[in-house]
């Protein structure tokens, strides 16, 4: 229990082992020896200690009671060792065997504790802890670390703990079924911790004693600091082999280097953006711990608040309507990385909500939510209950976990030569970039989707497991672009291909449980991005249900629109007197071709109408001349126009001019055998002046140009008579 | 009971407290996801403690079970002393029964007194009590 809750009196019940053992009676001086035993106290409670300082009656009592199983079981089986049950001695037996020393009193308190650290490490790691640098991974750590110095202490030079997993499983997994669940998971952890460790330890030791050869009694905090920065070695460890030599460490010197350390990571910071607002961050940071991520096996969780913001300053509070941010102790709250979006979901507590907009890792490890607070209001170090949009995340992680599946598709069917360049992981999109040079042809896409469709029905477990970057790279993990590796990596592996893992990637994001979660996978649209590097869209599940509903309805739609349009040219045409010739059967051929045959036939239709197209032939200075006037003729009519008119007149010269939607175009024709005394584009640049448009052009026997004031056509006609 | 195992005297305290109309009830992960101010599940009753306040209704209104605990970081830290006591442990399972809001204490008391004197066999002689107010 923290420090509220529930609580009340109680009774304990204790065991007298007899007088052959030293120690007194429960609260005498001397109750902490063997002889007297606490097995069981029985709290009745009928408070709830709501502050520090306030408790209020329960309203209704009630009974908590809690008895060690170690020491009952210690007890019945006549000892007050709890080392001792039977329990305790199988496990001893196996170290001592893997070892290969005897356990006796000399040695008893290392076989103690790698025993006791055996049970804590393997049901932490059961449980998805992984062992960390901070927070809940780093207690793993120390326990895990602890453990392993003292079978190192016993003389062994190989890793132990994994072996030792078996004894623990046989003896405990009727109980606990997740260290079956969990066993590959726990020997691998074990197995790369200890390897790890070792290595450190032995560089660490050896270094440690130079120094140690150097100094009287205190270690200077520079040696620390470069053990802890440089080389792993941990500051406890340190402290632990100098405390068997009565030395000691020179703290202060290591603390202030910690912090110069941290204000050189400050200073090379390279973040994006705003400089005054990542500056916050390390403000921040200095203050409080990174936030734990629980998402990985939580949807839901409470946490402390830590810090509050609002326009990008601390704030002790938040109101009502504020729009801020909220940094709390522990979150399941995905935070935006390696193409995953960040949760959405709410932060509550009492009248208190806060709507998460999204989720963003700070510095590596705050986790930020922003969002907007829709009731109440919140302090510094309140309580809130954090829950992520559930329905939201399955849908993110199934489209990661197909995204995986995706790239080493990819790599099958296109070639090794895909790369990551990109990937967006949304609740209701993958968007993937990958290097490659090509279209991707119709038969390939098909191929992509039927690896992945495979491996989703095959229905298969995703593994994670933790790992040095070097040997996941030898387990053939493909790195995914755009995340920071440290000392250890995650690696998800999934799909089943002949009881081997199809896809091995190293990646922080969450994953379904199994391939089969995802459901069924399609590429929507695939195109280029920028050289070398294409990008393609895919859906899966109800989102692809939801696209191919959607496909068929508009491509039914346009079916639909599509016979309007043919009923629609046809009429038209044959109100023009045409008969509109209906073979082809592809609607958007039909289309085109009818839409072609109605130009056609409405252009005919005008050149015999007198009244839209007025022909006046002239004869001046001995020169024929042809001035045409057509209304509702596109200027790409006008040279066929032209060459007509040069035909009808066999010397001379020919000009048109058609106006169709306020647009006046003009050409201009003279014959082959006049090319040496008149220029088709001198007269077009007189003639488009005066329809106010700009010079045209062309050659000399032919010349175009546009303008737009139809009413100056006659007066350019007169214009350009006067240049014969 | 001298001849029983550790696994059989678990068994033998759920199976008191279920004949006695207790749910057995499976021990909960050791990440507590309802206590920010806990890092590790460290006793029997972390997992009920909203059942307690009357802010979270279960189906059951007595239960028992077999915690999974660690007492390594936080407020409860024994790591430094394992190894070299005979009783300290970072990871222990932790044996409880539970009412909430129904049986108190005279219940309470007899079923104790009864599971350690006559399931367990306990000397009555050896068996010392004591109460804090």
């Amino acid at each position: 229990m923290g420090e509220t809750g529930p609580c009340g009196p109680c009774s304990e019940i204790f065991f007298d082992h007899g007088d052959h053992l030293p120690g007194g009676l429960p609260g005498s001086k001397d109750e902490d020896g063997d002889r007297f035993i606490e097995i069981w106290n029985l709290v009745f409670m009928q408070f709830e200690q709501v502050t520090k300082d306030k408790r209020i009656n329960l309203p209704k009592p009630s009974v908590d009671t809690g008895m060690g199983l170690e020491r009952i079981a210690a007890l019945l089986q006549g000892s007050h060792d709890n080392y001792e049950t039977d329990h305790f001695k199988k496990i001893i037996g196996s170290a001592s065997e893997i070892t290969n020393v005897k356990s006796d009193q000399s040695n008893l308190a290392s076989f103690r504790v790698i025993a006791d650290h055996l049970r804590a490490s393997s049901f932490l790691i059961a449980e998805g802890v992984l062992p960390s640098n901070e927070g809940r991974g780093y207690v793993l750590r120390r326990i895990m670390r602890r453990g392993m110095r003292h079978s190192h202490l016993l003389g062994s030079k190989e890793p132990v703990f994994y072996n030792l997993f078996d004894t623990l499983k046989n003896e405990m997994s009727g109980n606990y079924p997740e260290l079956v669940r969990a066993e590959s998971l726990i020997k691998e952890t074990l197995k790369m911790e200890e390897e790890k460790f070792l290595v450190l330890l032995d560089r660490g030791i050896k270094i440690l004693n130079d120094e140690i050869s150097k100094i009287d009694k205190v270690l200077p905090g520079e040696v620390a600091f470069k053990l802890y920065d440089t080389y792993g070695f941990p500051l406890d460890l340190t402290e632990d082999i100098l405390r068997n030599k009565s030395m000691s460490i020179d703290t202060e010197k290591f603390k202030s280097l910690m912090k110069e350390s941290r204000e050189l990571a400050k200073k090379n910071w390279k973040g994006s953006g705003d400089a005054a607002v990542e500056d916050i961050w390390f403000g921040i940071k200095d203050k409080i711990e990174p936030t734990e991520f629980l998402g990985y096996e939580t949807n839901q969780a409470e946490g402390a608040v830590l810090s509050l913001l609002k326009d990008n300053k601390e704030v002790d509070q938040l109101k009502q309507n504020d729009e801020g941010m909220i940094i709390v102790n522990q979150t399941p709250f995905y935070g935006e990385s390696g193409g995953q979006v960040g949760d959405t979901g709410e932060i509550v507590s009492n009248d208190f909500k806060f709507e998460v907009t999204d989720v963003q890792k700070k510095l590596g490890d705050l986790f930020v939510h922003y969002g907007k607070v829709k009731s109440g209001s919140i302090k510094l170090q309140e309580s809130v209950e954090l829950k992520i949009d559930v329905e939201r995340r399955d849908n993110t992680r199934a489209y990661h976990s197909a995204t995986h599946l995706l790239h080493e598709s990819l790599r099958r069917v296109l070639g090794t030569h895909v790369t990551q360049k990109g990937s967006l992981v949304e609740p209701s999109r993958l968007r993937f970039d990958f290097s490659h040079m090509k279209p991707i042809l119709n038969e390939e896409i098909d191929k992509i989707e039927e690896f992945v469709n495979t491996m989703v029905s095959k229905k298969s477990d995703v593994k994670t497991r933790l790992m040095t970057p070097d040997e996941a790279v030898q387990n053939g993990a493909l790195a995914l672009f755009g995340e920071k590796y440290g000392d250890e990596v995650r690696v998800l592996s999934m799909g089943d291909e002949d009881g081997k893992y199809f896809s091995t990637e190293l990646c922080g994001g969450t994953h379904v449980k199994n391939t089969g979660d995802i459901g069924k996978f399609k590429i929507v649209s695939q195109s280029s991005i920028a050289a070398g590097v294409r990008r393609i869209e895919a859906l899966r599940d109800k989102q692809l249900e939801e696209y191919l509903k959607n496909k068929e309805k508009l491509l039914n739609l346009s079916a639909e629109k599509d016979e309007e349009t043919i009923k629609d040219l046809s009429q038209q045409i044959i109100k023009l007197g045409g008969k509109p010739s209906l073979d082809e059967t592809d609607q958007k051929t039909l289309i085109k071709n009818l839409t072609k045959q109605l130009e056609t036939i409405s252009v005919n239709a005008i050149l015999e109408d007198k009244s839209k197209n007025i022909i006046k032939d002239e004869e001046i200075n001995g020169v024929k001349l042809r001035l045409q006037k057509i209304d509702g003729i596109p200027p790409k009519e006008l040279r066929k126009l032209v060459d007509k008119g040069k035909k009808d007149l066999g010397e001379g010269i020919v000009v048109v001019f058609a106006n169709k939607d306020d647009k006046v175009g003009l050409a201009v024709g003279v014959t082959d055998n006049l090319t040496n005394k008149f220029d088709a584009v001198q007269f077009v640049k007189v003639g488009s002046e005066i329809i106010g448009g700009k010079g045209g052009g062309g050659r000399k026997d032919f010349a175009q140009a546009g303008g737009q004031d139809q009413s100056k056509i006659e007066e350019a006609f007169e214009k350009l008579k006067s240049l014969v | 009971m001298a001849d029983k195992t550790l696994n059989e005297i678990r068994n033998t305290f759920l199976k008191y407290f279920e004949k006695n109309d207790h749910k057995i009830v499976e021990s909960s992960n050791l990440v507590p996801n309802n206590d920010p101010t806990l890092m590790f599940a460290n006793s029997g009753m972390v997992q009920f403690k909203n059942v307690f306040t009357g802010l979270e209704k279960r189906d059951y209104i007595r239960a028992t079970t077999s915690q999974k605990c660690v007492r390594a970081g936080g407020k409860h830290n024994d790591l430094e002393n394992v190894g070299y006591t005979p009783r300290h442990h970072t990871f222990f399972e932790m044996l409880g029964n539970f009412s909430f809001g129904d049986y108190f204490k005279e219940q309470a008391i007899h079923y104790a007194w009864d599971l350690i004197t006559k399931d367990f066999g306990i000397d009555k002689k050896q068996t010392l009590c004591n109460c804090i107010p």
